[in-house]
């Protein structure tokens, strides 16, 4: 089955390419690619792992509790992505690139998430990687080609350091199973080198802060369904990349814990400053993705303070990376829905739809959200030293944040959305978002029991409640206010979408007038190169004459001769010798 | 005379003699040059199979006989050999169907095969040879085999490149030949021993000792294009395609290379050499060549030049490898002897199909060209990104081992430059798959074949896809028993048994 399941969405991939088939056929296969994902993350889980020694280099797949959620959302987004994605390409006409882009990444999607062994998850994981990057510029406008560069640089650079990391943490390890890796980590001489490669390589993919700039720019121009799988589920295999590699549950770091979380908070909170200075819905979005994975990062962070808690912050963890999971794809396959909106009635619709994926990330009650959240603000309390206290109230403080940066969301696709689509959409384009929406809205509540997942869904208690509703509730009015204030004033220009990149874009074209490119120089270059330098020396006039003189006189019939005669002698002496 | 002392002569007759037919053909008669080309090479698959099989079973296949001064002609089969003739074999094979396509109409093409096939006997005389005189030989032999290949055009700048390629290659034969001579003056006539001859030496010859090896390596650095000894290589991009990729691939660059392997190998033994230290010098001009050769590449915005300077750059990661001490790094490097000439060809194919099909050269012009030529592309792309060590393409597996060796002989530099590499390779390929599958053209490129041909003619298309195929299957099933992995792994342990 786990074969199967990454199969056949690589097979797929290449039928997608055949002309014989139409868009909605693609749909269709695509979304249908995804049931034996499906079915092995709902099924009974704990199934043996598949070794094939003869594979790769050995490759070994499986799937554990932890991965079978990751497994679930994953399988789940891209399945009504694909299945977006058909009625969003209705027309176009590239949509088999798309489609076979789209499958083939989903492969390695699906690949990671079922990898045992390091090999195999870094084969995976590259293969989503550079296929995402067809997705990103898929467009071919120059914004889309501009994204593209920034993704793929960083992601390579990215690939480079987790290769670097892994290099460091096999080199000692007895095998290359990913479940003995931590051991090895922890054990490791360079474990702060390991450590700080891990987290930086996987942080490219996560948007960690600092390294997240292509986020804002990738995710808006690619084609919603695929900025919704993108900030979904791809961005979550970042995440999943740390849980392998860092010494989780085998190390204590309190430097390192420390760094993560206020790598963490600075995601949090700068995301959310940043983020609502845009005007563009899928950016905002973007900045969302890497304000909640800030969150999460600092979960990561408390984890490695605690090797002995981390059993139960991972379940925090992943259920947290299911919710936002689920929630954030269906903002992103929202937006063009309510882009699509036609009638009033379907404007609103979709904004209500939109209004409760936002309430679940904001952790409003009864969503999803405040549950993850509520365990989340639990497993706090593992923080070392002075951090438990303070992450309390930061993380209600970033609950409000969220609150207004997907307040101010809302505002700007409802604003989009005023000017009405003049055709409707594809129904399936309805279909797909629905069935998103409904798993975001009770996703987490099937998850937890169905995972046993150590999360307690809360009753109906009213100070359980209290505790959900008062950040969403301030963060409502502090944007309500925010927005009596602005909304008379011009537009101004926001903060441009990747924020820090800008001081990068220096560096790259320093380096390219330093080291003149293909693009800037031609191949004029000179190089070193001895042939013409001999063919000078050797071809002067003084040695050109000097040579043909000697030759003259070689080919005087004397010379030659007695040439000729002397060689015959020394050949008869050496034969003679090698015959004695 | 037994089978095991006549198959390796045998197997230098096939292309040989084959070569000697073709001189004689008119440059009208096609069919039957084809066809000549084409049982040459098929025999030679046969033979190399009988042998693989001999080989598998224990037999010893050897072949001997006295030349002047005491000196042997020896041909004998080890396993290393086995690796090199493989390679050559099958792409000897492969290079001949498009050969016999890419060249169709170019003049004076019984000169060209016959020579081409002169290449090949070379190139597997050097693999077989079981000394280093016998090396020499073959080894000189290929220069000149090659040069009427390079300058096979005749145009102004292909003599030029002609005469650059000579002057480095007999240039370095005959360095390479004062080397021999003096180490046969000291050891007297020896053959390739894995673990080496010289360690008897050390103690009257201390300086003898470092003084040839410094000569062999760099005679032989000429033809593995070390730098800076490797100013031949990008200007001989002027040959014809198919030349080029056997150059790259199989012929000279791995000859040099081959022959680097074999003096650390089996003339000094890996041992000894680096207990007198001499093996992280090479290591070390192997990693800047390496560095160099992609920053080169770079530059270039001709499609085959920088596919020239990335040869520059990866055949140093089989002299890398070889240069660092452990039966992993080891590993890599032969196995990247073969991973890197079944990526290089296939680029060079893809190349030529490009040049040939459609007229373009430049990276720039190859502008959404994936629409009309997608199999070459979808080719090119799966042999590009081998080539920066993405898995599961051939060329990671070869970086996997090289870098976890460089760790296991304790230079942690090693993994750094591999690394370092593979972001350059990054940055001188992927703008080539961006180039070709994302930006669109204006217009389809005119086709420049036949108009029934799809993208490129059969011949061509369908060698360039099989050699993709290998280099993806090389690298996905690197762990079956009979991948060229597990080839390199196990001489990598004969290697280092003796030892």
């Amino acid at each position: 089955m786990a074969l199967l399941a990454i199969y056949l969405p690589f097979a797929l991939a290449f039928a997608m390419l055949w002309r014989g088939i139409g868009v909605h056929a693609r749909q269709v296969l695509s979304t249908l690619s995804a049931l034996p994902a499906l079915w092995m993350a709902m099924g009974p889980g704990g199934t043996d792992s598949l070794a094939m020694e003869w594979l790769f280099l050995g490759a070994q797949f499986g799937l554990d509790s932890v991965r079978q959620v990751f497994l679930l959302f994953t399988a789940i987004l891209w399945a009504v992505a694909g299945l977006y994605a058909g009625a969003y390409l209705v027309g176009h006409r590239r949509d088999r690139i798309f489609f076979f882009l789209f499958l083939l990444a989903f492969s390695g999607n699906v690949g990671l998430i079922l990898a045992e062994d390091v090999a195999t998850f870094y084969t995976f994981f590259a293969l989503m990687t550079f296929s995402a990057y067809g997705l990103v510029v898929f467009d071919g406008n120059p914004r889309a080609f501009r994204a593209g560069r920034v993704y793929i640089v960083m992601a390579v650079i990215g690939e480079a350091m987790i290769l670097g990391a892994i290099f460091l943490i096999v080199r000692d390890a007895p095998g290359l199973l990913l479940a003995d890796l931590a051991a090895v980590v922890s054990e490791s001489p360079l474990r702060d080198v390991i450590i700080a490669l891990t987290l930086a390589g996987f942080g490219v993919k996560a948007g960690m802060i600092g390294l997240h700039m292509w986020l804002p720019l990738a995710h808006p121009v690619a084609p919603t369904p695929a900025s919704a799988v993108l900030s979904g589920a791809m961005i979550k295999a970042g995440l999943l990349g740390w849980i392998h590699l860092l010494p989780m549950g085998a190390h204590t770091s309190e430097a390192w814990s420390g760094i993560i979380i206020t790598l963490g908070l600075v995601a949090a909170f700068g995301a959310v400053v940043v983020g609502v200075t845009q005007s563009d819905a899928k950016t905002i979005l973007a900045y969302s993705s890497i304000s909640q994975m800030g969150v999460m990062t600092i979960a990561l962070g408390v984890g490695l303070a605690e090797p002995e808690a981390w059993p139960v912050v991972l379940s925090v963890l992943t259920i947290y990376a299911f919710s936002h999971g689920l929630a954030k794809g269906t903002l992103f396959l929202g937006v063009g829905v309510a882009d699509a909106a036609a009638s009033r009635t379907a404007r609103l619709t979709a904004m209500a739809g939109l209004a409760l994926a936002a309430a679940a990330i904001a952790g409003a009650p009864m969503t999803g959200g405040a549950i993850v959240k509520k365990a989340l603000s639990d497993v706090i309390s593992f923080a070392p030293g002075t951090w438990a206290d303070r992450l309390e109230w930061l993380l209600v403080a970033s609950a409000i944040a969220t609150t207004v940066l997907l307040g101010r969301f809302l505002q700007i696709v409802d604003a989009k959305a005023q000017k009405r689509a003049e055709k409707r959409a594809h129904p399936s384009l309805w279909w797909a978002w629905t069935f998103s929406l409904t798993a975001a809205a009770i996703g987490v509540w099937v998850a937890v029991p169905l995972f046993a997942i150590d999360v307690p869904l809360p009753g109906l208690a009213v100070a359980d409640t209290w505790d959900a509703v008062w950040p969403v509730g301030v963060g409502v009015l502090l944007l309500t206010g925010w927005w009596g204030v602005f909304r008379k004033r011009a537009v101004h220009r926001g903060i441009p979408a990747g924020d820090v990149l800008v001081l990068f874009t220096g560096g790259g074209r320093l380096m390219r007038r330093f080291w003149h490119f293909a693009e800037t120089a031609g191949s004029a270059t000179p190089e070193i190169n001895f042939g013409p330098l001999v063919d000078r020396v050797v071809e002067s006039e003084r040695k050109r004459a000097a040579m043909s003189r000697i030759e003259r006189n070689l080919m005087r019939s004397e010379v030659a001769g007695a040439c000729f005669v002397m060689l015959l002698v020394i050949m008869i002496i050496l034969l003679i010798q090698t015959m004695v | 005379m037994t089978l095991t002392s006549i198959l390796p002569p045998l197997i230098l007759a096939t292309s040989f003699v084959t070569g000697i037919f073709i001189f004689l053909l008119d440059q009208k008669q096609f069919v039957a040059r084809a066809t000549l080309n084409l049982i040459g090479a098929g025999f030679k698959v046969i033979l190399v199979a009988i042998l693989i099989y001999g080989v598998l079973n224990g037999h010893d296949f050897e072949t001997r006989f006295h030349i002047v001064l005491g000196f042997d002609f020896l041909l004998r089969v080890d396993l290393l050999s086995l690796l090199l003739i493989v390679l050559s074999t099958v792409l000897w094979f492969v290079t001949t169907v498009y050969a016999i396509g890419y060249m169709h109409d170019h003049a004076e093409l019984s000169r060209f095969f016959g020579f081409f096939s002169m290449c090949v006997t070379a190139s597997v005389g050097v693999a077989l040879a079981g000394n280093l005189v016998t090396f020499f030989i073959f080894y000189e032999f290929l220069t000149l085999s090659t040069y009427p290949l390079v300058i096979h055009k005749g145009t102004e700048e292909a003599l030029k490149a002609g005469r650059t390629y000579l002057w480095y290659t007999l240039t370095g034969g005959a360095v390479l030949f004062v080397g021999v001579a003096w180490m046969t003056d000291l050891t007297g006539p020896v053959d390739f021993t894995p673990g080496g001859v010289m360690e008897g030496l050390l103690d009257d010859h201390r300086i003898e000792v470092y003084v040839i090896f410094a000569i062999l390596i760099l005679s032989l650095g000429v033809k593995a294009a070390l730098v800076p000894l490797h100013g031949w290589l990008p200007v001989a991009m002027v040959a014809p395609a198919p030349v080029s990729a056997l150059l790259h691939a199989v012929a000279v660059v791995k000859a040099g290379a081959f022959g680097i392997v074999r003096v650390i190998y089996d003339v000094y033994g890996v041992a000894f050499a680096h207990a007198i230290g001499v093996l992280t010098p090479v290591a070390v001009l192997a990693a800047v060549t390496i560095l160099y050769g992609s920053l080169r590449a770079l530059q270039q915005s001709d499609l085959k030049k920088r596919l020239a300077y990335s040869t520059v750059s990866q055949v140093s990661y089989i002299v890398l490898g070889a240069g660092v001490i452990g039966l992993i790094s080891t590993t890599g490097s032969l196995v990247h002897l073969i991973h890197q000439g079944i990526m290089k060809i296939t680029l060079f194919f893809c190349a030529g199909i490009f040049e040939k099909s459609f007229g373009l050269k430049r990276i720039s012009d190859l502008k959404g060209i994936g629409k009309q030529a997608p199999l070459t592309a979808a080719a090119f792309t799966i042999a590009a990104f081998g080539m920066i060590g993405v898995p599961p393409v051939a060329g990671f597996v070869s970086k996997w081992y090289i870098g976890l060796g460089g760790f296991d002989a304790g230079m942690e530099w090693v993994p750094v430059v591999l690394i370092l590499s593979s972001l350059l390779n990054a940055a001188y390929f992927l703008p080539i798959v961006h180039v070709m599958w994302f930006v669109e053209r204006d217009e389809p490129a005119p086709l420049l074949l036949r108009p029934r041909s799809v993208e490129t003619m059969p011949t061509m298309l369908w060698t360039t896809v099989a050699t993709a195929v290998f280099s993806l299957g090389a690298g996905v099933f690197a762990y079956w028993d009979f991948s060229p992995l597990a080839l390199a792994r196990e001489i990598a342990e004969i290697l280092y048994r003796s030892a």
